[in-house]
């Protein structure tokens, strides 16, 4: 399609003279460097150098894996001690918490805090990270028996500062271990 | 609607694509809740077990409730109880359906005109006190109550100055209690022991079922009834006018209708001393007896029969002879129930089977005559408290006279029709949040505990009673003098335990863990009464039988999973068939063929009975089952209140009932036919004849006692039942575990406390009459009956489930594999992979899969009941029985973590663990020292259903033994 001819187009408007001086103003600076630092920041995210482990949800009382478990090297049973003999790894009731916290920082206030709940017989409500969908049986004591290490589904809790999901609970990555191992295929184990 | 745009379409579809790459993984349950202290006995995904007293009907069974963080999720038996010996009935597996009624009371009530508002506990106590204080005379009616409980009512009587305190049951055994009054002085039930019992009469007496204490005397007769080793079986003779599950399991039933059954019963007794058969001297009554054959004629009866269970009854070493049913009085009934204590006393009964040193704790249940005194005294001063009965259902007229009462106060856990007519209605726990005791007979006492945390704003109605004396300033005390705080401590004391020292509190603990206290041994019967046999005298008046066409006599019967009525709102027992007939939902007149035909009642009919005291509709079955001049309607439904599951099911018959109690043993009754429309009766087995395809097999006993059985094949659902020319798929090799089962066929007596275990266990649904009626039950297990073939009197039982087959032909058919063979040899459905083709149902020949054809809502909070071990299925689904692999995998974990190898008997299926007949048997058929492997191995009496399919079950059934010897 030829286009209409030229006599019928407008006439270009001249380039205006006299403007503001060019270059850029202050503010701009101010949001490049921001932009670059949240870029860096988002960088070191992205590539785990900040939390080689990911970031788990924001729980109420921050509660640091890192710190215990990494740190101070309390044994994964200290807490979840049904583990060992149960279905569930158990999250510890607040008694767990105040074996050590009714000496240790008693005045910090998140143990202040979880001292008040305790108090008032007020449960702390958690956010799940793990979790698998109701059709899956997972039973930790028969995985612990067999030497099974936490980390090998929960990650590296002792660099966790909140906890994440490390794994993709997904039924190959159950497959796959148990294929490895050579231990039952029967879907009867975890299906019912 | 305007076209849409080019654009619009690819902002929608490149928009929602966008939100489906990027959508968060749904997450169901995603809050973690801690206790802050965590009580001792609880560990997160493990069982706790607390022992308790079931009282659904008063046999008091013990009972184990499983816990399982922090709710009751299945009642099991009491294995250490002297009643049940750790099994259970339907109902007694349903109390977890009445502890989590939806329908259930959650606060205080209180009536203004029509509506019942909501108050708080304080009000109702203040309202109550004052009305007490203003002058109110109590009235208490309480359901039967023993021990503690019976301490508190009797002494909140006291305290107030009134006598009127009665425990009322709908079947409280008048005429049995008359007849022990009038022959012995003693007016009791007395405890009947069928233990080794070798031969059982019973005039009527469902013991299998409601009558005495089911889950004992059906233990006791399978037990005897079972095949051991050529031993001749118990055997059993039902004389009553309607063929009932016991009937069915009978050896002889003579059909009598109700009139005659006092006559028949004095037959049986003259034949007995014309022979001289009797143990004991009985010349005394011989008048009485004629005199009785004077005014009614003997029926026309089979005499050879008769002489055949006279000779049963009185040379065998433990007779014994049981009179039903048990409600309703009058002379007839009396007068049947004296002929069976006659009887009893004439083959030396008295002392050995039937006990009355330890009389039923239903022996201090209200008489007629004490009830009517109680009703009839009711006046506008009085305050009456209702506690959990409910007369306005199960007696006719009482509803009128309960109102006359200047306020009704109903302590109860339903809004049922009593209720209704209360002023106050305050919610009491479940038996299963309550502490309490229950005493059901001399030397047997149970305990009960609190399985779970309350629900609602619930209290212990003994509670009520004691918080409402302290505030009327009249606190209730003990016969110690002292005045406990509340119920516990009441109960504690009672037990000696109180006192709070560091013994008595490991006292009271070890007690709760045993559930009670009893001996380890059924101590032996004291010493006999001996009966005033002279001067004895029949009542029974000249009585004429039904003199117009449409008149007959009423039977009603108490249904095996109602009772009287109160556990009608649970869907686990509406659904649960009637043994017999298989009728879910409903119930339904019986009428005999020639009856029907003599008045053009047709099946399918709508069908009126009419007494004095009131009339019904029901659709009409006809049937040769029941006596031709009789009536029969079963007991329980009918409900206009209680519940959204009972309300409008079926017709209550209860209020045809009451004129009977006064006139004779049952009313004449008339029967019209009222429409052609009748809404059917919901059958989930449609035939009960077995068109030869020999589903349910017997031997002989003379056979098996030749001990030379045919040959036949059977093959082990195992490698070594391949065969390569027969097998199309190949063989299975199991490593660790075969599962297995076997059904003894003989053992069964039809009760379906399995199938309402399975529903308990499984997470099965109730799916509603609707689509009961077409076809879609749910149910996993089921235990339909079939005729025996050659006679028309006898049903047989046959429970079926998944058989777990070898070669099973449900699984190549699968598309997706949903349907496969495990390891352990089940076979398992994978719920998230079926894709609901159906093909398996299709393929399956024992039509034991299940489709869920509807997403189905449990009422909250029927939720809180559900396994957490066993998934709830979805729409789309196919379903059936997985030998309870939650349970297997329960014990090879626990076996697992203690080092250990699993032993033959640890894995005990639902089924297998509430059966009172002991009919299964599961186990591990690569163990070679499991019982399972043993009787499937060896067994005379095994074959497997439809064995020409070839599909190698691993359900081994044991043949019915046909007693041909006597």
């Amino acid at each position: 399609m030829t286009p209409a001819a030229g006599p019928d187009r407008a006439p270009r408007k001249a380039p205006e003279e006299g403007g503001p001086p060019r270059g850029m103003p202050l503010w701009g600076n101010a949001v490049a460097a921001g932009v670059i630092l949240c870029a860096a920041l988002a960088a070191l995210i992205y590539l785990d150098r900040l939390y080689p482990v990911g970031l788990g949800p924001r729980q109420p009382i921050p509660f640091s894996h890192r710190v215990h478990a990494g740190l101070k090297h309390v044994s994964c049973f200290m807490c979840h001690d049904s583990a060992t003999r149960s279905s569930r790894a158990g999250i510890p009731p607040l008694q767990t918490c105040l074996l050590c916290h009714s000496r240790i920082i008693r005045t910090y206030p998140y143990i202040a805090r979880l001292r008040e709940l305790v108090a008032q017989n007020q449960p702390v409500v958690w956010q799940r990270v793990n979790w698998l969908p109701e059709f899956v049986y997972f039973d930790h004591s028969m995985h612990l028996r067999r030497g099974i290490d936490c980390s090998h589904c929960h990650g590296d809790i002792r660099q966790m500062d909140r906890v994440a999901g490390a794994v993709k609970f997904e039924m190959g990555f159950c497959i796959r271990c148990h294929k490895a191992n050579r231990v039952t295929h029967d879907c009867f184990v975890c299906h019912r | 609607m305007s076209e849409m745009s080019r654009r619009t379409f690819l902002w929608i579809t490149g928009g929602s694509s966008i939100a489906l790459a990027t959508d968060q993984p749904r997450k169901l349950v995603n809050r973690l809740i801690p206790k802050v202290i965590p009580p001792e006995q609880i560990t997160p995904g493990n069982w706790t077990y607390f022992a308790t007293t079931c009282r659904e009907c008063p046999a008091g069974c013990g009972m184990h409730i499983a816990n399982r963080d922090g709710r009751a999720t299945k009642a099991e038996g009491n294995p250490g109880h002297p009643v049940n010996r750790g099994t259970l009935c339907a109902r007694g597996q349903s109390a977890l359906q009445g502890l989590y009624d939806p329908d259930r009371i959650t606060t205080p009530l209180y009536r203004s005109g029509r509506k019942l508002r909501p108050k708080s506990w304080q009000e109702a106590l203040d309202s109550i006190a004052t009305r007490l204080g203003s002058g109110g005379r109590v009235a208490l009616l309480s359901t039967l109550q023993t021990g503690a409980q019976a301490e508190v009512l009797h002494s909140f009587a006291a305290a107030f100055g009134s006598d009127r305190l009665l425990f009322y049951e709908p079947f409280d055994y008048e005429a049995l209690r008359a007849a022990h009054q009038q022959l012995f002085g003693l007016p009791i039930i007395p405890r009947y022991d069928l233990e080794g019992s070798d031969f059982i009469v019973s005039f009527a007496a469902d013991f299998l079922e409601t009558w005495g204490s089911p889950v004992r005397q059906a233990r006791q007769f399978s037990d005897g009834r079972a095949y051991r080793d050529g031993a001749s079986p118990t055997r059993m003779a039902y004389l009553g006018p309607r063929l009932s599950m016991t009937a069915s399991n009978a050896d002889h039933f003579v059909q009598v209708s109700p009139r005659q059954l006092p006559v028949v019963a004095a037959a049986l007794l003259r034949v007995i001393m014309d022979r001289d058969w009797n143990r004991n001297d009985l010349r005394s009554v011989r008048p009485a007896l004629d005199a009785l054959f004077n005014s009614s004629p003997l029926p026309a009866l089979d005499q050879e029969l008769l002489l055949t269970v006279a000779r049963g009854f009185t040379s065998a070493r433990r007779p014994v002879a049981l009179a039903g049913p048990q409600y309703g009085g009058g002379p007839a009934a009396t007068d049947t129930a004296l002929c069976i204590a006659l009887l009893n006393y004439a083959v030396g009964a008295i002392g050995t089977t039937v006990d009355f040193s330890r009389p039923h704790a239903l022996s201090s249940s209200a008489r007629e005559t004490e009830l009517e005194l109680f009703l009839s005294s009711l006046g506008p001063q009085d305050v009456l408290f209702v506690l959990g009965a409910n007369p306005a259902y199960s007696r006719t007229a009482a509803a009128e006279r309960l109102e006359r009462a200047g306020m009704v106060v109903y302590l109860g856990s339903q809004l049922d029709e009593t209720a209704e007519l209360a002023r106050w209605v305050l919610p009491t726990d479940t038996p299963l949040e309550s502490w309490g005791e229950y005493q059901p007979e001399p030397g047997v006492d149970g305990l009960m505990q609190p399985v779970m945390g309350r629900l609602y704003d619930t209290r212990n109605a003994g509670e009520v009673l004691i918080a409402l004396a302290r505030q009327a300033g009249r606190p209730l005390r003990t016969a110690r003098g002292t005045t406990p705080a509340d119920l516990l401590q009441w109960l504690k004391e009672k037990r000696g335990f109180g006192g709070g020292s560091d013994q008595a509190e490991r006292g009271w603990q070890a007690a709760l863990r045993t559930g009670g206290a009893w001996q380890e041994t059924t101590p032996p019967p004291g010493t006999a009464p001996a009966p005033r046999l002279a001067g004895l005298s029949f009542q029974a008046q000249r009585t004429s039988g039904p003199v117009r066409v449409e008149d007959v006599e009423l039977w009603p019967w108490a249904s095996i999973m109602l009772y009287d009525g109160h556990l009608a709102n649970r869907g686990w027992l509406q659904e649960a068939p009637d043994p017999v007939t298989f009728i879910v939902w409903g119930n339904w007149i019986d009428l005999h063929p020639r009856k029907a035909a003599a008045l053009g009642i047709e099946a399918g009919d709508l069908v009126q009975l009419a007494t004095v005291a009131g009339s019904l509709r029901a659709p009409v079955r006809i049937t040769t089952e029941i006596d031709e001049h009789s009536a029969a309607i079963g007991l329980g439904q009918g409900h206009s209140a209680l519940g959204k599951n009972a309300r409008g099911v079926g017709s209550n018959a209860f209020l045809l009932l009451d004129a009977v109690q006064r006139a004779g043993f049952f009313t004449p009754c008339r029967v019209s036919r009222v429409a052609a429309d009748a809404p059917r009766p919901i059958k989930t087995a449609l035939r009960r004849e077995q068109l030869h395809r020999d589903l349910l097999q017997s031997v002989p006993l003379s056979v098996l006692r030749a001990a030379n059985p045919s040959k036949e094949e059977f093959d082990l659902p195992l490698p070594e039942g391949y065969h390569a020319d027969r097998d199309l798929y190949p063989k299975h090799e199991h490593v660790k575990h075969r599962w297995a089962m076997v059904i003894d066929l003989q053992r069964c007596i039809g009760c379906g406390a399995c199938t309402v275990a399975c529903y308990a266990e499984n997470n099965v649904p109730v799916i509603g009459p609707e689509l009961v009626a077409d076809g879609r039950e749910m149910a996993w297990l089921r235990v339909p009956p079939y005729r025996i073939p050659g006679s028309p009197w006898r049903y047989a039982w046959l429970p079926l489930h998944c058989q777990h087959c070898d070669a099973a032909p449900c699984e190549p058919v699968c598309p997706v594999f949903a349907a496969v063979h495990n390891e352990e040899g089940l076979n398992a459905q994978i719920y998230n992979r079926c894709i609901g083709t159906r093909y398996c149902s299709n393929n399956c020949p024992y039509k034991v899969r299940r489709f869920n054809w509807i997403n189905l809502e449990w009422r909250k909070p029927l939720d809180l009941q559900l396994n957490p071990e066993v998934t709830v299925r979805q729409r789309g689904v196919m379903e059936k029985c997985t030998f309870c692999v939650q349970r297997i995998r329960q014990a090879e974990y626990r076996a697992a973590r203690e080092g250990r190898k699993l032993r033959d008997g640890e894995v005990v299926t639902a089924c297998a663990q509430t059966c009172p007949a002991g009919v299964f048997t599961f186990g591990d058929l690569l163990d070679p020292g499991a019982q399972v492997t043993r009787i499937t191995r060896g067994d005379p009496r095994r074959y497997h259903l439809l064995h020409e399919l070839n599909t190698k079950p691993a359900v081994t059934f044991l043949r019915r033994v046909e007693n041909d010897l006597v």
